[in-house]
């Protein structure tokens, strides 16, 4: 059934679910919502499974036509969202008429915000996942962002859904300090290095996407001369090449890598990894894996939802 | 039969864990991280695996089984674990590649390194019968090997944030092929028109560790008319 129609598709907007588990052992990358956390909340607030489908729409967002009535939340980043020029809030689900346009504008914190329909939107299904995967034209709309001119279906849903009110608004601000573990090959790491890490202010670079950010600032002394066998990364892994300078792994994260892997992201804030916009300032707090186990475990009975993420 | 293999678990995460094992095993059998992958998710629920050539890490979900017990399972799994010996392929797969100075990108590094001609860089590269020995990294990257001794390089100091579709490159023992575009570390030595990932077909990955292959020079004509059919 007729869905919505793209009027302008917002500088980066795809298709997301919760990725596409189950098959890095052939090396494609899990993707799904870089902020998994927003995007299940979207869903639970409707009252949907947390692996619907949701718009992700990045630093700038989309103007879109509803074709039927629908209810919609929006979650993430707090772009202001209008509907018919009224700015409705975020995490509230809100009734929108046939033929009314939503438009999700920028924010200067945060990088993403998630969409979320009463109705699933039609997208590629592959390998039991509709997450947008660009570089493998997988998932979403023919595995690109949102074009204007598209128009994305509804699949009817006959569920009359229970919504759900968990209080669970998220705050950002343009600096961040994430919680990590030592990696495999922290070792490498000059005892200078490791001593100083907690005290560097990185700065997000420009040459970031969804499979990696590079941060920049001082560069860390590491023995490394390019010749590890290249070993399983994952999304959170923080590698660091020759030069010193740390990449962090997004929710396209490669599967294998051959630098030193230094650190990875505390699972309890690898949701943030969607929120870093270039220029944002981040440090790093090492904490121990018993450390890390105890946050998840705590944010899980928070969050019931999450125990499927 | 090979021998049983002690392999060593070890945390990565608070939610992955990283199985290693002795060189003398690995080198006895060098699949036996994508043999153990298949086994471990035949075997265990809830998991999913990356294997690497000396590695193979397994992600689970702390929320429905403590890590204690996941770490207890693993072993227990790996205690009575019996490798299988390796699966023969007859076919030899020939990859065409194309040489030209518009694809290899780090051609005159490589040869100014190593302190040989183009043609020798060239003769170095596809001369050899290699063996597929990973896949993984993105959707279609292959890791192949053994690069003779002459032609081993380390990876680049600052990885490039775009290598094109088809790039084949070069770190230490293994020359690899970049199916997808995208950011990519090794030193580029050509460029392949052959894709190895196709998501619109019934099996979109034909390639699996331990099948033979060779490289083909072609020419730059070639190279476009391969592409376009």
């Amino acid at each position: 059934m007729k869905g919505l129609e793209v009027i302008s598709p917002g500088l980066m907007t795809t298709i997301q679910d919760l990725g596409r588990t189950g098959w890095t052992q052939m090396g494609v990358p899990v993707s799904g919502a870089a902020d998994q956390f927003s995007a299940a909340l979207a869903n639970v607030l409707l009252g949907k499974d947390i692996n619907s489908p949701v718009l992700e729409c990045t630093l700038s967002g989309p103007k879109l036509k509803l074709l039927i009535d629908q209810q919609i939340v929006v979650t993430g980043a707090k772009m202001q969202v209008k509907i018919n020029n009224e700015i409705v809030p975020h995490d509230t689900v809100i009734d929108v008429d046939a033929g009314s346009t939503v438009k999700i504008q920028s924010s200067k914190c945060g990088c993403r915000c998630y969409v979320a329909f009463s109705n699933d939107m039609e997208a590629t299904n592959f390998l039991g996942s509709v997450s947008t995967y660009e570089p493998g034209k997988l998932g979403g709309i023919n595995g690109r962002t949102l074009k204007k001119g598209d128009s994305i279906g509804f699949n009817s849903l006959d569920t009359n859904l229970i919504k759900s009110s968990q209080g669970a608004s998220q705050q950002y601000d343009n600096s961040w300090l994430i919680r990590v573990t030592e990696g495999p090959e922290f070792k490498r790491l000059s005892s200078h290095a490791k001593d100083n890490i907690e005290n560097i202010e990185y700065v997000i670079s420009n040459d970031s996407n969804r499979m990696g950010i590079r941060l920049e600032g001082p560069r860390l002394a590491i023995n490394e001369s390019g010749d590890m066998i290249s070993g399983p990364v994952f999304t959170g892994t923080i590698q660091c090449p020759e030069n010193g300078l740390p990449i962090l792994l997004g929710p396209d994260a490669q599967t294998l890598g051959g630098y030193p892997r230094i650190f990875q992201v505390a699972k309890v804030d690898r949701t943030l990894i969607g929120q870093m916009r270039p220029g944002d300032q981040l440090k790093f707090q090492r904490i121990s894996i018993e450390e890390a186990e105890k946050l998840w475990l705590n944010m899980a009975l928070s969050f019931p939802f999450l125990s499927k993420i | 039969m090979l021998n049983r293999v002690e392999f060593s678990v070890n945390n990565f995460a608070e939610d992955l864990i990283l199985i290693k094992c002795p060189l003398d095993a690995l080198n006895q059998n060098p699949l036996i991280f994508w043999q153990l992958s298949k086994t471990l998710l035949a075997s265990l629920t809830d998991i999913s695996v990356i294997p690497g050539e000396d590695s193979l890490a397994v992600k689970i979900n702390i929320l429905k089984k403590t890590r204690l017990q996941h770490l207890i399972d693993l072993k227990n799994l790996l205690d009575t674990y019996q490798p299988e010996s390796t699966e023969e392929f007859n076919e030899l797969i020939t990859v065409p590649i194309c040489y030209d100075d518009e694809f290899a990108l780090d051609m005159n590094d490589i040869s100014l390194s190593k302190g040989l001609s183009k043609e020798e860089v060239i003769h170095g590269h596809c001369d050899i019968e290699y063996q597929v020995k990973m896949i993984g990294f993105t959707p279609g990257f292959i890791y192949i090997g053994d690069l003779s001794d002459e032609l081993m390089l380390p990876r680049l100091k600052t990885p490039r944030v775009f290598v094109p579709s088809g790039s084949v490159g070069l770190a230490n023992k293994r020359t690899g092929i970049y199916s997808l575009g995208g950011p990519g570390g090794w030193p580029i030595i050509g460029r392949t028109p052959t894709n190895f990932f196709d998501p619109m077909k019934e099996n979109p990955l034909l390639i699996q560790p331990g099948m033979r292959l060779r490289f083909e020079p072609i020419t730059k004509e070639e190279f476009s008319n391969m592409l376009s059919n």
